[in-house]
């Protein structure tokens, strides 16, 4: 062949796709899921609810109604009173904001640990691979509730505390799922021919790792955020998170139960309030996980 | 006068398998003593059946597996003993070029992105980046125009073009070419180790090509060297070892 030939620049047969229309391709699947639209139109709901409690609640969270105490839903208070006679509606919408901060905190603490040491595992691997992850292993051993109760046992109840149990207590799972991602990418010839070039480690892990793991990480915090809901509501509930008179919807829900006989409204309406939310949460990640990975659909 | 730009002596890799408790470790020879010499603007194949151990030799003189003896010679340095710091610098000289482009590419990045690694890999300055990504695609003839795609939407020569021009946009002296055309159509085969021949020439490259093709080497390969079980039986001039086969 002639060399004039080789040098002539090939006719592209596939019509390019910029990285921006790519996005634009995912936010089109993302589109055409039903669950996934109706679940993130829920969630955005509840986030502008959150943020602009102050203007929406009818009343102040703390604010107390001495003549009608333990009231059932009615005009003026229309999901009803608590035992002191604070607003139950008011509190919910407050509610929204310590929850959904305290859970997307603690998932932020896994998502940056959990990542980081499944990566280093994969990516380093021989004894630092095997200390840490057999650190994972003894974690992983306890149900990350109790380890989350040990945790606030040591540092004390508090909301904070409570986040911070919750983050670290899930770190193992994730770290776990992250480092599996990881160790497939890691045989992977793209990047033997990385080490090739003599590209850095910190590069080879941004540039060839991470892109890589961006779906399995997308839905598994996704579904980590309706776990740590439900983690910090449920240490709330026991006293050991949220401090009354925090409007938190796992005190409230453990406030309500004292009275679940004569005033059914007070533990009721923020289970409601957690279970719609933990399952809008999880049927999105469900949904995300099914756009990422098509055969794992059905 | 030829100058040897590379030398391999006595290489040798043992792989150990995992054994039981207080059981001996079994190890796999999969190198053994291999040497070979390397001469400027020179390309040597080397043959054999698949497992004889072609490709761990081409990847050892990378150090992309750690060779268990042995010498690698490049510019008067045995690198097998340098550090990973001082052998990174030593890449920018030798280049490898990957049996699968599809699989040696992250599907995630676009070929400008692919491309410029190996510049940022080994600080090309930002305004140097651009005048080579155009030059280097000009010369697998490809154009800019690819730059913003992703590797899944180019064919199958396409990819191998971007799977060399990665591997040349350093101008490097010497390329490790492993089965650089045994996952492409017959079609684009010829096409591929012509542009390989004509870049030789035009960058005064050597390679190093590894192949179970003895077609593929007979047509580029100066010199070829026959491996079987880890070791290199045979080696010499073409023409010698086409025309007299001992193995």
């Amino acid at each position: 062949m002639a060399k004039s030939e080789i040098y002539k620049p090939i006719q592209a047969r596939v019509t390019s796709k910029s990285p921006m229309k790519l996005r634009a391709d995912f936010l089109k699947r993302i589109f055409k899921d039903k669950r996934a639209v109706v679940c993130i139109l829920f969630l955005f709901i509840v986030s502008i609810v959150g943020i602009f409690a102050p203007i929406i609640a009818p009343f102040d969270p703390e604010e107390l109604f001495y003549d009608s105490i333990l009231e059932a839903p009615n005009k003026e208070h229309l999901l009803g009173t608590d035992a002191i006679g604070r607003d139950l509606l008011s509190r919910l919408i407050y509610g929204v904001r310590v929850t959904l901060t305290v859970s997307l905190l603690a998932v932020a603490i896994t998502f940056f640990l959990g990542t980081f040491i499944g990566l280093v595992c994969a990516y380093v691997g021989g004894w630092v691979d095997n200390v840490l992850m057999r650190i994972m292993d003894i974690l992983l051993a306890l149900p990350s509730i109790i380890l989350a109760l040990a945790i606030v046992a040591i540092l004390g109840p508090s909301l904070t505390n409570a986040m911070i149990a919750v983050g670290v207590a899930s770190i193992p799972g994730f770290a776990r799922l992250i480092r599996g991602a990881a160790l497939t990418i890691k045989s992977s010839m793209f990047v033997e021919a990385s080490r090739s070039i003599g590209s850095s480690h910190s590069w080879i892990l941004r540039r060839q790792f991470l892109p890589n793991v961006t779906g399995i990480l997308l839905v598994y915090t996704t579904l980590f955020i309706g776990v740590a809901i439900l983690d910090t509501a449920a240490l709330s509930f026991i006293g050991l998170g949220a401090q009354p008179p925090t409007p938190e919807w796992g005190t409230m829900l453990s406030e309500g139960r004292n009275y679940m006989q004569n005033a059914w409204w007070l533990a009721t309406f923020p289970g409601i309030a957690i279970t719609m939310v933990v399952f809008a949460v999880n049927f999105l990640g469900d949904a995300l996980r099914d756009i990422f990975d098509p055969k794992s659909s059905g | 006068m030829t100058t040897t730009l590379l030398e391999v002596r006595n290489l040798e890799k043992k792989f150990s398998s995992k054994s039981a408790w207080f059981q001996s470790k079994k190890y796999v020879h999969a190198v053994n003593g291999v040497s070979l010499e390397l001469n400027e603007r020179e390309t040597i194949g080397i043959v054999g059946e698949s497992g004889c151990g072609k490709s761990t030799t081409g990847r050892c003189v990378l150090r992309l597996i750690e060779p268990t003896s042995g010498e690698v010679i490049f510019q008067g340095k045995d690198i097998t003993t340098l550090s990973k710091r001082e052998m990174n610098e030593i890449r920018k000289d030798i280049q490898m070029v990957f049996q699968d482009p599809m699989a040696s590419m992250n599907p995630k990045l676009t070929i400008r992105e692919i491309l410029s690694e190996p510049l940022i890999a080994h600080k090309v300055p930002q305004k140097e980046r651009e005048p080579l990504l155009n030059e280097t695609l000009r010369l697998v003839g490809l154009s800019e125009n690819h730059l913003e795609r992703y590797p899944h939407e180019m064919s199958g020569g396409q990819r191998q073009r971007i799977g060399i021009a990665r591997a040349i946009i350093l101008r490097p002296k010497i390329v490790v070419l492993d089965e650089p055309v045994s996952a492409l159509d017959v079609s684009v085969q010829s096409q591929i180790l012509n542009l390989l021949q004509d870049l030789q020439e035009e960058l005064g490259l050597s390679y190093i090509l590894i192949s179970h093709d003895l077609g593929v080497v007979e047509h580029i390969a100066h010199r070829v060297g026959v491996m079987y079980l880890g070791e290199m039986v045979e080696m010499g001039g073409k023409e010698q070892l086409f025309l007299i086969r001992k193995h």
